[in-house]
């Protein structure tokens, strides 16, 4: 590239990382602002000094400790679901031979066109006969089988020469030593991005828990936020307060997972 | 360590016209290194998967020692196989590569401490034990291939051209270093190649596949000094045989002539009339003054090697290579003549087949 489209990229990709980060900024900002100054005009990103006590009012406005318990179990539960069931199934549509495989992994597939809106009454009619509305069975339950996960690890499994499969069969390894040994080793930076998103998917996750959890103690933080919003509907900082922090785990996932998660975007080609 | 027993071998891919392997029999010695030889495609590295028991046979036996292991899985059949591409696991250490065979096999902890450690000295690869493959050369990745082989001593190694990715230097060292494991194992190998050189240097006998089918097994010597057909001929050797596609006619004296190109070729064939193609290696050929010798030839190509020179010729349409010792005051366009040793004559006939 010339010095010039070198220069233009480079200012292509600052204008993207700007536009995303500043409606971040102005959060952080309005969750730092006295209740009043948030309605000033012009909107400005520094107003006097800090209400760091913003924070701790708006958390204690409702139970979030509680909340935030919930969204941990259910995403952790669900990433560790998730990430068994994609990766068994996922083995096998990549890698096992038995008829009809492709067909069905397509159909797998086609299931990721329906939109989940439409599922949602099946799926409650289901979790409510089996008597887990209001409770983590019904919350997660859901949840643990992802036909996204399934596909981007196929992918990857895919990506693995087969001679080491070949190598590990004379070493006298079968599927599950394969599997288990030689395949999910190798699978590190796929398993990891698939964890990530899922987790984050989890996190921000708003119309099953909303539909699920009845009991105070069974919202997740999504959900709280949005009664927060019913609750204190006038004041900006509370609520951008409470958002800021709802957004630190996931801050904290990137970064723990960031070396893994970048190798699997460039190894998968997936965004 | 075990014999190798391949009766009818058939394998047809899925969906392919053709099979990749048409009734191979084949026996491989207890104790004996084969070299599986042939040109890319022909269904070596096919051959030796459905040994390995990766690749299932479409028809045919295999048998390893006594049993019958056609049906079994890979596996139960104890052989071991070094890729051409290694196959290391990158994950693992090299230790851990060469153990993982002993440890899928629960064999006990120490016994596989002693083994592996025995393997590694072996093969140079005691210093290298803790690194991963990435950090490893190409020659030590193939020398730690061949302990993860050894170390489980099984009854046959399978080796699918375990040298080509590697250069000419190292490549050598490591064949002598196969050799030295045969003899000192005792182990029962089957090499494949497409390197000939490789083949002549390396085989107690050669096997010469050609399109799926065995061409010739036999001895490095027999397989130069009497070729199965046409093919093998020209396969075998640096450069290969010359064959030149001629016409045999009776002649009065007794024997025949045959007309191939500009050369007119005496030969001692009784009244042989019809198609014929006479062999000739390249270093039964000589050069003479252009009115002397069977006929004459143009030089196409000289190529200086230092002790010999290869002269590439064309004699009336057919093209035939001379190697003469020395260096040479020849150049390309020259007319000269050609002279054949007439004791190292080999036919054969319109379909390739050996004649006598
Ligand atoms: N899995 C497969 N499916 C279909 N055809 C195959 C498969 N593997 C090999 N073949 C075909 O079988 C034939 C023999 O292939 P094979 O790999 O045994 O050749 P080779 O002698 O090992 O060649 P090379 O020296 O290039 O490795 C080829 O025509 C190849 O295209
Ligand atoms: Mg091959």
């Amino acid at each position: 590239m010339t010095k010039a489209g070198e220069r233009f990229a480079l200012g292509l990709v600052l204008l993207a990382a700007l536009a995303t980060v500043l409606p971040f900024l102005y959060m952080l900002a309005t969750a730092l602002t006295g209740q009043w100054e948030a309605f000033r005009y012009p909107p400005a990103l520094i107003r006097g000094r800090a209400h760091f006590e913003n924070f701790p009012a708006a958390l204690t406005a409702l139970p979030f400790d509680r909340f935030f318990l919930n969204s941990a179990i259910v995403a952790t539960c669900v990433v560790v679901g998730q990430l068994f069931t994609s990766a068994m199934a996922a083995y096998a549509f990549a890698r096992l031979r038995f008829p009809g495989r492709d067909r069905l992994f397509l159909g797998f597939l086609s299931v990721l066109l329906v939109p989940a809106l439409v599922l949602l009454v099946p799926r409650f009619l289901i979790v409510n006969a089996l008597g887990w509305v209001d409770t983590y069975a019904g919350l997660i339950s859901t949840e643990l089988v992802s036909v996204w996960g399934i596909f981007l690890l196929r992918q990857f499994f895919r990506t693995i020469p087969r001679e080491l499969e070949d190598a590990a069969r004379l070493d006298g390894a079968g599927e599950w030593t394969i599997f288990r040994r030689v395949v999910l080793p190798l699978s590190k930076p796929a398993l990891a991005t698939l964890a990530v998103l899922s987790f984050v998917d989890q996190w921000k996750s708003f119309l099953w828990p909303l539909v699920i959890a009845r009991s105070t103690e069974m919202q997740v933080v999504e959900v709280g936020l949005a009664n927060l919003h019913g609750l204190y509907y006038a004041n900006w900082p509370y609520q951008m307060a409470a958002a800021v922090t709802a957004t630190v785990p996931l801050l904290l996932l990137y970064l723990v997972a960031q070396r893994y998660f970048i190798r699997g975007i460039q190894m998968t080609g997936v965004t | 360590m075990a014999s190798v027993i391949l009766r009818n071998l058939t394998k047809t891919f899925d969906g392919a016209a053709r099979p990749a392997l048409r009734e191979l029999s084949l026996e491989v010695r207890d104790g004996e290194l084969l070299v599986l030889l042939g040109p890319s495609g022909c269904g070596k590295t096919t051959a030796l998967r459905c040994i390995a028991g990766l690749d299932e046979a479409t028809e045919g036996e295999i048998h390893i020692g006594e049993r019958d292991v056609t049906r079994l899985p890979p596996a139960e059949r104890d052989v071991a196989m070094v890729f051409q591409n290694y196959a290391l696991y990158p994950h693992l250490t090299v230790r851990e590569n060469i153990a993982f065979a002993l440890e899928v096999r629960r064999v006990p902890r120490k016994e596989i401490l002693r083994r592996v450690s025995e393997a590694a000295q072996r093969l140079g690869l005691a210093e290298l034990l803790e690194r991963r493959p990435a950090q490893l050369s190409g020659g030590q990745r193939q020398r730690v291939a061949l302990g993860r082989a050894i170390v489980r001593a099984p009854q046959a190694f399978l080796f699918d051209e375990p040298l080509s990715n590697l250069e000419a230097p190292l490549r050598s060292e490591l064949r002598s270093e196969i050799l030295k494991l045969h003899r000192a194992l005792g182990a029962t190998m089957i090499y494949v190649t497409h390197d000939q050189v490789e083949a002549m240097t390396m085989g107690q006998r050669i096997a010469v596949l050609y399109e799926g089918r065995l061409r010739q097994v036999g001895t490095p010597a027999e397989v130069y000094a009497r070729p199965a057909d046409v093919f093998v001929a020209r396969f075998v050797g640096s450069p290969g045989m010359n064959v030149l596609h001629g016409r045999g006619r009776p002649v009065e004296e007794g024997g025949s002539v045959i007309e191939c190109g500009s050369l007119t070729v005496p030969v001692a064939l009784e009244h042989y009339e019809g198609e014929i193609e006479l062999g000739v290696r390249p270093e039964h050929v000589t050069l003479s003054p252009p009115e002397k010798g069977l006929g004459s030839a143009e030089i196409l190509i000289v190529e200086p090697h230092g002790p010999e020179t290869l002269v590439h010729l064309d004699a009336g349409g057919q093209t035939l290579v001379a190697r003469l010792p020395g260096l040479l005051e020849v150049r390309v366009g020259d007319r000269v003549g050609v002279k054949l040793d007439k004791r190292h004559f080999h036919f054969f006939d319109a379909s390739g087949a050996r004649l006598a």
